[in-house]
């Protein structure tokens, strides 16, 4: 079975099929076999450590980039894959915690990644708590050379920030979108000032209702390991997949009075603005 | 030839306590949030939030308001309309926000939920011949449409005496079965029997119920 979209958008993007780590033992015969876009491929090592993806008897052009392996399935790339100059960047840390599975499209799960309102909610405790419920106004727009959509200025109160921290903090954020299926958020880093910790999200799309997400820190923390910085990361996560499950429908509507939004959504408003200015169609009920 | 009841009944009334669940039930082929107000008045609102299509029974009842699980969003009974939104808590909720709303009432000992879009000057479900005289038994799911769940009951030897509303004997005792359908594939049947019957006594009717379904969906 094919690749089941015509959608250009993610035909003739980079998508990600997760961590190379995870591709340890796996050979041509032996492939780790998952799901891309409604269709079965095979990821493996060769015996140089380069990456495969194959598709039925296709192969696909493949890159690694950030630990992780991207693949377009069309091979005619639309543009490179975004810059993420933190990591490799000296006195940052990077952690991969992973991915974790969501009965959910991936534009949904892409958009909760933006969102400050639901942090005294869902993440009760850790990333906001009530009555700290406000969204301040922020700004958000999209960069006319990479054609990223970029929020900044905004700001939350969260009682634990992140695993290192001990006290609340008003924390500071920027989130960026790099493609339908990746973004970043970049926040106070608890114990050092003026700088910011980026964590990197990155969805595979295994059908239009159902994604892995991916998630990998460049973090300044020197405190704490490698499995309690996961552990934090797979509570948060945690957290927002029983929400995100239960979203009806499961795709994103980009009609927009379909569903309604307040000001503190701008940055999903922009999204979803920017989906259907793309004509974005795998994953989404067009409008 | 048939038409599609107005009222459908979804649940037993006291099976949903004032200010306190929210509860999935099924009429119409929607997916409906049931739940009472603090005055005990019963709300069936579309089962998603309209800000972001989140199930409303994962939500909370806060202050006779239905709280969305997702960004607490709150709505208020009878009608629906949003009336807090707390990332901008010093504001007015937007006018024209609100959950999707259909009729409810209790009668019969049950919740009984109208169509979308009917108006209120649509008649209540048909009072039975005789008061409700039981309690509630269980509620049956039946993997057939509504039309065959009748020809069903119908071929068991139980009688439509009100819409939606089957009474006959099962196992000897008397019973009646509400019809609520759910979907073009999913029919409930809430079953009530005599409220002086024991333990002992419910056994066989609960096996008769069985085995009534296990019919019904062999047809």
């Amino acid at each position: 079975m094919a690749f089941q979209t015509t959608d250009d958008n993610f035909l003739n993007d980079w998508l990600t099929l997760g961590p190379v780590a995870r591709l340890k033992g796996t050979t041509h015969q032996n492939p780790r076999k998952t799901q891309l876009l409604g269709a079965p491929v095979g990821v493996w090592l060769d015996d140089s450590g380069a990456a495969h993806v194959t598709q039925g008897q296709a192969e696909l052009l493949t890159d690694t980039r950030y630990g992780y392996v991207w693949a377009c399935p069309s091979g005619q790339p639309a543009k490179p894959l975004f810059a993420f100059p933190e990591h490799g960047e000296p006195g940052r840390r990077i952690v991969d915690c992973d991915g974790i599975g969501v009965s959910v499209s991936g534009l949904r799960m892409v958009e909760n990644f933006l969102d400050m309102g639901h942090f005294p909610y869902v993440h009760t405790g850790y990333l906001g708590k009530v009555p700290h419920t406000e969204v301040t106004p922020y700004k958000v727009q999209v960069e006319p050379d990479t054609q990223e959509i970029w929020a900044t200025d905004c700001e939350f109160f969260q009682p634990k920030t992140s695993a290192t921290a001990t006290t609340g903090l008003q924390a500071a954020y920027r989130f960026r979108v790099m493609q339908p299926m990746t973004a970043m958020l970049y926040k106070s880093c608890f114990n050092r000032e003026d700088t910011l910790d980026a964590i990197a999200l990155f969805v595979q799309p295994l059908t239009e209702e159902s994604c892995i997400a991916y998630v990998l820190l460049a973090y300044f923390e020197d405190q704490l390991s490698d499995t309690e910085l996961i552990a934090f990361q797979h509570t948060i996560f945690g957290q927002d997949k029983p929400i995100l499950e239960n979203q009806r429908p499961k795709r994103m509507p980009l009609a927009p009075t379909a569903e309604i939004p307040a000001r503190c959504d701008a940055t999903s408003v922009a999204f979803r603005r920017w989906l259907r200015s793309r004509n974005v169609s795998f994953g989404a009920l067009p409008a | 030839m048939t038409t599609d009841p107005i009222w459908i009944p979804v649940a037993p009334s006291t099976s949903i306590q004032a200010a306190h669940h929210i509860t999935a039930v099924f009429a119409h082929d929607e997916e409906i949030a049931l739940w009472r107000s603090a005055e005990g008045a019963p709300q069936a609102w579309e089962n998603r939030c309209p800000h972001r299509g989140t199930r409303f029974t994962l939500g909370r009842v806060l202050k006779g308001r239905v709280s969305c699980a997702y960004h607490g969003w709150e709505f208020e009974a009878d009608g629906g309309k949003c009336s807090f939104i707390p990332a901008h808590p010093d504001q007015p909720a937007p006018r024209h926000v609100g959950a999707a709303t259909f009729r409810a009432v209790d009668a019969q000992g049950m919740v009984w939920v109208a169509q979308r879009g009917t108006s209120g000057d649509q008649p209540l479900p048909a009072p039975l011949p005789q008061e409700m005289d039981g309690r509630f038994c269980r509620t049956l799911s039946v993997r057939v449409d509504a039309i065959h769940a009748a020809q069903g009951l119908r071929a068991s030897g139980l009688q439509e005496r009100a819409a939606c509303t089957w009474t006959g004997a099962l196992s000897g005792h008397n019973v009646t079965l509400f019809l609520n359908q759910a979907s073009s594939t999913l029919t409930m049947l809430h079953a009530w029997v005599a409220s002086d019957l024991n333990d002992a006594e419910l056994h066989p009717v609960l096996a008769a119920l069985r085995s009534l379904r296990s019919r019904l969906e062999a047809a």
